[in-house]
């Protein structure tokens, strides 16, 4: 099995098989590019640090068995926000910082499935939550005036519970 | 060590916010969610989140995703279209206001006057106002469309054109944005044309067809001779014809895509399918003729030769229904009694029927159709086991579902009211109508319907194999409806409609109106309402009301048994104790005895005219009817006069001119 090397925002070479790498549709598409020989030179990951890209790396070494995603992102297939794998799950229990990070790298290198996790624990941490329990949940600062507030709230009467 | 915060959603790339959000299936969180911080108000706002709202639209209001859809790829309307998001807030702030049943008048406007009685009708946000009477010198009708959609943005004028018939109008139909009208040829007496207009593209198809013109005894001659698939056949040429008895209403609707026609007390209906997807090289259109049940042919058939032998027993259908829904499934409703004067007992019956068939002619099976034909036999004269149905009605909901408010009255058997409690269980039977719809559901193995002739007969696989309709209340809720009464509702019902969605949720809306007289009293002054006066009618008091049903409390009940609920004597107490009042109230007072009636998600619509001169007297159009515009919600304002715009060179002076010197040329002035 052939490997090859990624190279994080801040500098660390990480060794990874090329079957989990091309989980990355971009990293895939790169290699595709060069003819698939990128065993002498690491591939620069410029937005990822080593941090991330460890963090990315385990779950593509998960679920490098998995079947590819559906083609139709509008079909009935697609699963409701709370439908997370328990490994996922575990997964995903990291701090906001990182989980933010993981999901802007599942994103920036097209790893449609990591994202889908990252943006469904996303939702189910505001699924339900009123607007007070969302500031208090990420630490967001309520920075509207109490009458700022109290206009918005009369605006949008209707969908207040 | 410390938790590490990050404002992940307010963070993020647009792309990665709309895939957050779409995980989120109620709307009004992510509406709520603007008051977490001005950096989420700003991305919820974003026009970047527009498919996010697109979607939300098309997952809650498929109809207006649908709608929306043809708007946007129409030149006409694109650039008048709220953003998503607006329609999200705009509809989800409907919705809310319907289950409030908050409604306040929000403005009128004035439609031409042209001759002969206005007819309207209403639906998906457009208004049609047509004339279905001949007038002499006036060759084609002409039909005026008004778009008072609340999908539209900035709406300070309401745009209006106009359709020009193939012929005199007879009957238009409105759904989904598309108009079906029916006009019949000035020059032979049996030819009709059917089109179909997509109101938001334009598009229209026409297609022609010729009427039987038949009288019910040659109806009944041929259906004894021929069975009921007389009609039906068409290797007699008869399969795209319908029928027509001169003493029977036109019946005519659409779903966009089917034209559905009967003017045969609904024995038979034609269909043609207009579908825009059909080939353009399909030129005619041929409708096809499906009998609607054999059993109320059979009926009719048996009626017409026995009545016409004795001229004792007279049949009154007063009442039909018919609707299609978007897969194009037709239900029918005939409500009407019978009479025989040969009995010193005069014994009369209640009739009500259901059917339905599929848009290929396969009968649809009505589980519990409880009510029906009576089982009457002219030779044996029996009707022992009739039912008699009292303060039956029927009305649709939104989306074309089908409800009732059904009382049950005493069996024929049992006259005394001790004995009928008995059987009914309980004093809410007699009393108070019960919610019911009949649902549209997966056909079911069992055939526990027993009451219905048919129903002893072997039917094998006539009945459509994939779906059935059954009595059911509403959410599984035993619910009650009761309407007001009391001095200060003394006015009689027009109409009501279950608006947004069929749960015990909902909320019932009510028109009533009541006639005001002038009259002379004792002291010379004119009075209203006056006992014993003279009275003439100088215009109708007309109240709107929303109101919401009783859910009994206790125990579910999925399908409704019209044999009584048997409530308790508690049940009976806490009803009483619980009447609601109407969640809202709009009164007003029209001139003249003429008010229609129309409603839906977006609006409540009354139309009621306004008595002065036509325009054969005046040289300048007259004021024609008033059209009302309601709205659910609170009142933002006092209602507005709405100015209407007719579309470049229609406007209405020139189509004024046109018919007025039409008809004056024709009158040879």
């Amino acid at each position: 099995m052939s490997t090859i090397k990624l190279l994080s925002s801040d500098n660390a070479e990480l060794a990874v098989d090329k079957e989990v790498a091309e989980r990355s549709i971009l990293i895939k598409n790169m290699l595709e590019d060069v003819g698939g020989d990128m065993s002498d030179q690491a591939i620069p990951i410029p937005n990822v640090n080593e941090a991330v890209l460890r963090k990315v790396i385990e779950w593509c070494e998960h679920h490098k068995s998995d079947p590819p995603p559906p083609a139709d992102e509008d079909s009935d297939s697609r699963k409701k926000s709370t439908d997370i794998e328990e490994w996922d799950q575990k997964f995903m229990q990291v701090d906001q910082e990182m989980l933010f990070e993981i999901i802007l790298a599942a994103n920036y290198l097209d790893i449609k499935p990591l994202l889908d996790v990252g943006c469904k624990t996303v939702a189910n941490m505001i699924k339900g939550k009123s607007p007070e329990e969302i500031r208090k949940t990420f630490n967001i600062q309520n920075d509207f005036t109490p009458e700022e507030e109290d206009q918005i709230r009369r605006e949008n009467e209707w969908a207040e519970e | 060590m410390a938790h590490v915060y990050k404002d992940i959603l307010g963070s993020a790339p647009y792309d990665v916010q709309l895939q957050i959000l779409s995980y989120i299936e109620d709307y009004r969180e992510i509406i709520r969610w603007t008051r977490v911080s001005k950096t989420w108000r700003e991305f919820i706002n974003s026009p970047y989140l527009e498919p996010l709202y697109l979607q939300l639209i098309r997952q809650h209001w498929p109809k207006v995703g649908s709608e929306l859809k043809r708007r946007l790829t129409s030149e006409n309307y694109n650039v008048y279209i709220l953003s998503y998001r607006d329609i999200v807030s705009t509809l989800g702030r409907n919705a809310a206001s319907i289950r409030a049943g908050q409604l306040h008048e929000f403005g009128s406007f004035t439609l031409p006057r042209f001759p002969g009685n206005t007819k309207f009708c209403y639906s998906d946000g457009f208004i049609v106002v047509y004339s279905a009477e001949r007038i002499d010198g006036v060759r084609d009708s002409v039909i005026y469309v008004y778009d008072v959609s609340i999908l539209r943005r900035g709406a300070l004028e309401i745009p209006a054109w106009r359709i020009v018939c193939p012929g005199i109008l007879r009957d238009v139909a409105l759904d989904d944005g598309c108009l079906a009208y029916l006009c019949c040829d000035l020059d032979d007496e049996e030819k009709i044309s059917i089109s179909l207009q997509d109101l938001i593209t334009g598009n229209t198809r026409t297609c022609t067809a010729k009427i039987l013109n038949l009288d019910g005894m040659e109806f009944s001659s041929i259906m004894r001779e021929e069975g009921p698939s007389a009609f039906t056949n068409p290797r007699k040429g008869r399969s795209s014809q319908p029928l027509r008895f001169p003493t029977s209403p036109n019946l005519i609707c659409t779903n966009g895509k089917l034209v559905v026609f009967s003017a045969s007390l609904l024995t038979h209906v034609t269909v043609w399918d207009m579908s825009d997807d059909l080939s353009p090289e399909v030129e005619n259109i041929t409708g096809k003729t499906f009998i609607l049940d054999e059993y109320w042919n059979k009926f009719l058939t048996r009626y017409w030769e026995y009545s016409s032998n004795t001229e004792t027993l007279c049949i009154h259908p007063r009442k039909y229904y018919m609707s299609i829904d978007s897969d194009g499934d037709i239900y029918t409703v005939i409500n009407g009694y019978m009479e025989a004067r040969d009995s010193m007992e005069t014994p009369s019956d209640r009739f009500f029927l259901r059917y339905a068939i599929r848009k290929n002619g396969k009968p649809i099976w009505m589980k519990a159709r409880t009510l029906m034909p009576p089982m009457w036999d002219p030779e044996l004269n029996d009707r022992a086991l009739t039912h008699v149905a009292r303060r039956l009605d029927s009305f649709t909901g939104a989306g074309g579902q089908n409800f009732f408010a059904f009382n049950p009255e005493l069996f024929r058997e049992f006259e005394w009211p001790e004995y009928s409690r008995l059987m009914t269980g309980s004093i809410l039977d007699e009393r108070y109508p019960r919610l019911v719809l009949d649902m549209k559901q997966p056909r079911l193995e069992d055939k526990d319907s027993y009451i219905h002739p048919e129903d002893f007969l072997d039917t094998g696989d006539k009945y459509d194999p994939d779906v059935q309709y059954s009595l059911n209340y509403l959410g599984g809720r035993r619910v009650l409806y009761m309407p007001p009464k009391g001095h200060e509702w003394n006015y009689k019902s027009i109409a009501r409609r279950i608006i947004p969605t069929a749960d015990a949720g909902c909320v019932v809306w009510h028109c009533f109106n009541k006639r005001v007289v002038a009259a002379k009293g004792h002291d010379g002054e004119v009075a209203e309402d006056e006992e014993g006066a003279q009275e003439s009618v100088i215009g109708k008091k007309i109240r709107i009301v929303g109101l919401k049903p009783m859910v009994i409390p206790g125990e579910t009940r999925e399908e409704y048994d019209d044999y009584g609920e048997g409530e308790s004597m508690e049940d009976v107490k806490w009803v009483l104790a619980n009447r609601p009042q109407p969640a809202s109230v709009c009164e007003f007072e029209v001139e003249g005895d003429r008010f229609g009636w129309g409603r839906d998600y977006q609006y409540i619509i009354g139309v009621h005219c306004t008595p002065g001169n036509t325009i054969w007297e005046e040289e300048r159009p007259a004021v024609g009817d008033t059209v009302r515009l309601f709205r659910y919600g609170v009142a933002a304002g006092d209602p507005v006069p709405l100015p209407s715009a007719f579309r470049t060179s229609d406007m209405f002076i020139n189509i004024y001119r046109e018919i007025y010197f039409e008809a004056r040329d024709g009158e040879a002035v």
